[in-house]
């Protein structure tokens, strides 16, 4: 199930709520964490019930690990190990297998078939998210819960699919404290502001900036150096609004049960350097892997000497971002990505390179931003190769304006583009243009604002007065409508 | 007792939230550009561009005596042709692709608030084959079908509908010039020519033998079952049923599967089933072979240029094409020859390599 459905917004996250509210209400509270878990697993198999299988095998063998973590302790890393071979292992499955056999295929000449295997629903968050538990398990900073907290931990629903990565520590005390399951209206309409931000980022922004951005994609053979340069720009844009705007409605989800989950986004356009941009973008997976694979590294190479400790500084971020890159997807292009990450990240680091916060290094940043943006996207490698070139051999053309063509079909767009067409057709090429750049504008005065956090903090100092709450609600209603679509169907495919 | 700031939030976001939806609703109800709720509001026109969407809706709360029922190639008829002609007030109902059962879903939802003096029924010859299941529960636009008042706020809350479809009825009704005969007719953006035939069509590599008559019989008695009873129940209402033409090179391809023989074969039960009702005039435009034969009124190898759906709508006003008991066999046997001679002799104009019979 989305977030931004009808099913969600009008029936399961009501429904949910009550329930919640009113079995904690009657004091009912394992029945009522029972309810939460049970309307979790319905919201994580609405669209493919077999994947349940696949999370309640992983909640129950991760569990079985920390209870044997605890039941032998002198065997502790043996389990440990048994259960990171058996999370690495059905991630591998289900994401990398078909990669590595095109790869043994490719250098092999051999001719294994693939499995073509469909990735379940958020199964590498909720996989990083219990090898978090178990190692800290391991490392004995985490004790066995009750079996009903541990699956109300991986599968809670606001969370689930795409993060923010939370741990243990960090949710389960909230579950387990009674005074948080009583309704608060402070987190209520916190909630309710977050979830509503974060809808219209990813409706009315990602979803629009989309439609330039996958017909450029589309387009790539053909494409122009401005096209994918804007392409790449409009790509890097979507993905923030996209992404943080689904993480703002899970904080909000969560703020309505009264719960807080951790920021994953802190206004990471706004950075100087790619050190600074990865410590306010996906928050919570650069912790995890600082937590668990950065800082073990570090203390290893401290323990071996100064020189060691030096060069494990500089290869360590090339090694997660490297992972970070493969955890986004099994292809060579998020390799790719990862290694550029990894060595800008690498540059930036350095003391040397102390850098200024001034508009020069903003646009350096944002520039690299764009590059590897290109990269993320890109479906395979030759398309990276395509954008890449496109980017930097320069190209001249109008393809701009032919990528701007999906506008045509977008409803607050539709009514000028039709008028124009009919009353002063010579026009039309600069009004998918200023179309183009209007959207840009309202992007630009949004990025360089307060992000949903801060505005949340800001309209509460300010009481949440009228003109926010109307402004708000027009908001949530043009999302509501947005919903709804009319499908043109085009059964004559010419 | 001093309600605190965030409870004083929450209620004014639920009221004004409830408050803008209700004017959404409002809005929609008022315009209904899909006629869901009534017919349109005076002066407004009868703008009719989303068939799927649209065709329900007219049937229900449009004002006529006659609807005009088929799928793609009679989505260009012009009502006002019928109009004229038979002196009734035309509708179109029409489903691109659609099947026999589709239609006769629409036919039986007219009939629930009409009294219909002419059905005209544009059946292509192939489609007596296909299952008689109608095929509207999944669709995107499923809500405007069925009798669920709660699933209409996917019309009642549509931003297309709100941002397109009420601009464009309005933009149709008062500054654009606008025929409402020619409600979802898709023709003049298309190119009618031998070239747009023959891109889209590559001759089969083999020639089948005939494949056996009563193949589909199931389905096809099923097919003519559903006509029969509607032709049975309304003895007041005249039924107009013609098949209009293909292009040569549907025929080919028929023909290279073995199955022209059968679409005859189709042809022929079907009239000798329908031709026992007086209320029933059945019209053969198939065996039109200045029809077939002219690629370049085609855009593929089914659908044609306008000019054909006029002509069909005089001869009907004419009796050309008329089959009666007598000369049923007489139209598959001249049809049958004509397209033997294309698939044979002709085609190789157009495809000089093709496989050709050398008998």
């Amino acid at each position: 199930m989305l977030f931004n459905s009808q099913i969600f917004i009008f029936i399961f996250l009501p429904l949910v709520l009550a329930g919640w509210y009113i079995l904690n209400h009657f004091k009912k509270y394992n029945i009522a964490l029972a309810f939460l878990v049970g309307m979790s697993l319905w919201f994580y198999g609405y669209f493919n019930p077999s994947y349940l299988l696949i999370i309640l095998s992983s909640i129950a063998v991760n569990y079985l690990i920390s209870f044997l973590i605890k039941k032998f302790e002198k065997t502790k890393k043996l389990w440990f190990i048994l259960g990171l071979l058996f999370n690495i292992g059905i991630l591998g499955y289900y994401k990398y297998f078909d990669f590595m056999v095109g790869n043994i295929n490719a250098v092999f000449k051999t001719d294994f078939a693939l499995k073509h295997i469909l990735l379940p629903l958020g199964i590498s968050f909720f996989t990083l998210q219990q090898i978090s538990y178990i190692t800290d398990r391991y490392w004995g900073s985490a004790e066995h819960y009750n079996i009903l907290y541990y699956m109300a931990y991986v599968a809670y629903f606001p969370q689930l699919i795409a993060g923010p990565i939370v741990l243990h520590n960090e949710i389960i005390p909230q579950f387990m404290d009674m005074e948080k399951r009583r309704f608060n209206s402070e987190s209520f309409a916190d909630g309710i502001v977050l979830f509503v931000l974060g809808l219209g980022k990813k409706m009315l922004l990602a979803d629009t900036f989309a439609l330039f951005v996958n017909e450029g994609f589309n387009k790539i053979v053909w494409i122009d150096t401005p096209s994918a340069w804007l392409v790449s720009a409009c790509y890097a844009v979507e993905l923030y609004f996209d992404f943080s705007g689904y993480c703002d409605m899970a904080c909000g989800i969560a703020k309505m049960f009264n719960f807080d989950l951790p920021i994953n986004f802190k206004s990471p356009l706004k950075t100087y350097s790619v050190n600074e941009y990865w410590s306010r973008w996906h928050i919570t997976l650069t912790r995890f892997f600082t937590t668990y694979i950065y800082n073990p590294i570090t203390m290893s190479a401290i323990r071996h000497g100064k020189k060691t400790k030096k060069l494990f500084r500089n290869i360590t971020p090339m090694i997660i971002f490297l992972i970070s890159g493969i955890w986004h997807g099994a292809s060579w292009t998020f390799v790719i990505w990862g290694l550029a990450e990894g060595l800008g990240t690498v540059w930036s680091q350095r003391k040397k390179f102390k850098l200024k916060k001034a508009w020069y290094t903003w646009l350096a940043n944002m520039l690299f931003v764009v590059i590897t943006s290109a990269i993320f996207r890109s479906e395979n490698w030759d398309n990276m190769v395509r954008m890449l070139k496109a980017m930097f051999v320069p190209k001249f053309g109008t393809m701009t304006v032919e990528l701007c063509l999906p506008f045509a079909n977008v409803p607050e767009f539709y009514a000028i583009i039709r008028a124009v067409e009919v009353l002063c057709p010579q026009f039309i090429n600069w009004i998918y243009i200023i179309l183009l750049a209007l959207l840009w504008l309202i992007a630009v005065l949004i990025l360089r604002g307060r992000n949903a956090q801060e505005i949340l903090q800001h309209q509460k100092e300010k009481g949440l007065n009228m003109k926010f709450t109307l402004l708000l609600s027009a908001i949530f209603i043009w999302c509501i409508i947005s919903l709804n679509q009319v499908s043109t169907f085009l059964y004559f495919n010419f | 007792m001093k309600i605190s700031m965030e409870k004083k939030f929450i209620k004014r976001f639920t009221i004004c939230s409830l408050v803008m939806a209700l004017v959404c609703i409002g809005i929609v109800v008022l315009f209904d550009p899909f006629f869901h709720y009534h017919d349109a509001v005076k002066p407004l026109k009868h703008v009719l561009e989303e068939r799927d969407y649209q065709v329900a809706g007219t049937l229900d709360h449009f004002d006529y005596n006659a609807v005009i029922l088929g799928n793609s190639v009679a989505e260009n008829d012009n009502n006002a042709w019928y109009d004229e002609a038979f002196d009734v007030t035309a509708i179109k109902a029409v489903k691109a692709a659609g099947s026999n059962s589709d239609l006769m879903f629409y036919l039986d939802r007219a009939y629930e608030t009409h009294e219909l003096d002419k059905v005209f029924y544009n059946i292509k010859i192939d489609m007596l084959k296909y299952d008689t299941n109608d095929n509207f529960a999944g669709q995107d636009y499923y809500y405007l079908i069925n009798n669920n008042p709660f699933d209409d706020a996917e019309y009642l809350l549509n931003k297309d509908v709100l941002l397109k479809k009420i601009p464009i009825m309005l933009a149709y009704s008062f500054v654009l010039d606008y025929d409402e005969g020619e409600s979802y007719s898709w023709y003049r953006t298309k190119e009618y020519s031998v070239n747009a035939v023959t891109s889209r069509y590559e001759p089969l590599e083999y020639i089948n033998e005939a494949r056996p008559l009563d193949e589909n019989q199931d389905f096809l008695d099923a097919n003519i079952k559903l006509i029969v009873d509607r032709v049975s129940a309304h003895p007041e209402t005249e039924f107009y049923i013609f098949i209009p033409p293909s292009s040569a090179v549907w025929w080919d391809n028929e023909y290279r599967e073995g199955r022209v023989e059968q679409n005859l074969y189709q042809y022929e039960q079907f009239c000798d089933s329908l031709l026992d009702y007086d209320n029933v005039h059945i019209f053969a435009f198939f065996a039109d072979e200045s029809m077939t034969y002219d690629l370049s009124a085609y855009m593929d190898s089914v659908h044609f240029k306008p000019d054909f759906n006029k002509y069909m709508v005089d001869c009907m006003v004419n009796g050309d094409y008329l089959v009666t008991k007598e000369n049923v066999k007489d139209y598959s046997q001249m049809t049958y020859e004509f397209i033997y001679k294309f698939s044979n002799e002709l085609i190789l104009e157009y495809y000089p390599n093709a496989v050709v019979n050398a008998e």
